[in-house]
């Protein structure tokens, strides 16, 4: 039945525009994701004064509850919260503004507020989707991954948590001491990076926005196998 | 409103980008409003994408054709979005950078969708023989699928959000239902 089908065709979990994007996409994704997982201080030569980064968490996003893989802990957002830039939450100017990171020194500060991850791109490539393509306008290129990561510990800057403790009552650091471990688990991401490749093969990272949500497996782009589309019963 | 709120140049775009999910959702006919024809009910799709922007679906680029009508890939997008079924998206979260000296936005929407699953499409069209367009024929509506949206959009929205501002358009599925029969 056709109605019950999307109607546009399956390009797979990749895209690129061109070969030319697809090396240069490709490689920077797996140099990129292996230095986020083992040293993110070894990024910061990707980034200039006006490069941008913020993280937003989407709570809501939808995700198979009775997962085997999705223990509860895949829905412990304690570490990124107090630095979320869903802009539907968010609505004083002042927080909107101080929630971007600008900078080599606060994209770092930023980078190092989130947890220690493992990406298993190398050894399970499917689990990742990527779209990349041409941004005109910055004679750049737009690379988004979208996938899941495991968090190993917790992160190395902890200052945030504190400074998210609503300021008010007395006992703030009494409370901060009271609260339950933030739990690490798995989580999915949306990322997307505006990249301008310079003359002398060096890339800058104009813009760094990256999404966090419950774990999701990678069903949304595996090839749609032969479904048996069974008929809905007549309501 | 304060000053500093008067400042906030991402002002403009939460209520852009609900239009524009919403004109993903819009009906050939309810029981106030009908489109005169299709034509004009389908152009009512992603009013904001420029002509010959990139438009990305789970993937798969839409290609304007040159023959036998020259058209463009927002055009192929509207007829494609047209056959598929009966959408209700929702915004969960957004965020955004402005890109210094380029005039663009760069924005990345986290939304559900979930679809009709009554067997018609957009139109009310079913697969079956006797089409009954006089019947208004209630939405089976499916378990939710998550969607991750990138666009590039051009400044003056800020001036003129119902103009032609989208660049780029890049929709992925990042969740999908176990329940849904929807094929993606």
């Amino acid at each position: 039945n056709e109605s019950l089908s999307f109607g546009f065709p399956s390009g797979g979990s990749m895209f690129f525009q061109d070969d030319e994007i697809r090396n240069m996409a490709t490689n920077f994704i797996s140099n990129y994701l292996n230095l986020w997982d083992s040293n993110r201080a070894d990024l910061m030569v990707l980034y200039q004064a006006e490069s941008q980064f913020s993280m937003q968490v989407d709570t809501s996003h939808p995700y198979l509850l009775e997962s085997k893989t999705n223990n509860s802990a895949g829905t412990d957002f304690g570490y990124y919260l107090p630095n979320s830039r869903n802009l539907t939450r968010v609505s004083s100017a002042k927080t909107r503004s101080s929630r971007v990171a600008v900078g080599q020194e606060q994209i770092f500060k930023a980078f190092s507020q989130l947890p220690k991850t493992k990406h298993d791109l190398l050894a399970k490539p499917e689990n990742f989707s990527v779209e990349s393509y041409r941004y005109s306008q910055v004679n750049g290129v737009i690379i988004t991954i979208h996938g899941s990561f495991n968090e190993t510990d917790k992160p190395d800057n902890l200052d945030g948590l504190q400074s998210s403790v609503p300021s008010g009552p007395r006992n703030r650091f009494a409370y901060n001491q009271n609260k339950k471990a933030i739990a690490l688990g798995h989580k999915s991401f949306d990322r997307t990076l505006v990249v301008i490749p310079a003359p002398n093969g060096a890339m800058i990272v104009a813009s760094d926005l990256l999404l966090i949500r419950p774990f999701a497996s990678k069903d949304a782009w595996k090839q749609p196998q032969s479904y048996q589309i069974t008929p809905p019963s007549s309501a | 409103m304060s000053q500093l709120q008067q400042q906030d140049i991402t002002q403009p775009i939460e209520p852009f980008i609900k239009k524009l999910l919403t004109s993903l959702d819009l009906q050939y006919s309810t029981p106030t409003t009908s489109y005169p024809s299709v034509e004009a009910y389908a152009t009512q799709f992603g009013k904001s994408l420029k002509p010959d922007g990139s438009i990305i679906i789970n993937g798969t680029p839409l290609i304007p054709h040159a023959s036998p009508q020259p058209s463009s890939s927002k055009l192929e997008f509207q007829k494609k979005w047209l056959q598929s079924p009966l959408s209700f998206h929702q915004l969960n979260s957004y965020d955004c950078h402005l890109i210094p000296g380029t005039g663009t936005f760069i924005i990345n929407v986290s939304a559900k969708v979930r679809f009709d699953e009554s067997g018609r499409n957009r139109l009310g069209e079913s697969a079956d023989l006797i089409t009954d367009h006089q019947r208004q024929s209630r939405a089976l509506w499916g378990s939710w699928f998550g969607v991750n949206i990138i666009l590039v959009v051009d400044q003056t929205i800020m001036t003129n959000p119902e103009a032609e501002v989208i660049n780029s358009f890049n929709y992925r599925f990042t969740f999908h239902p176990e329940d849904s029969v929807i094929k993606i």
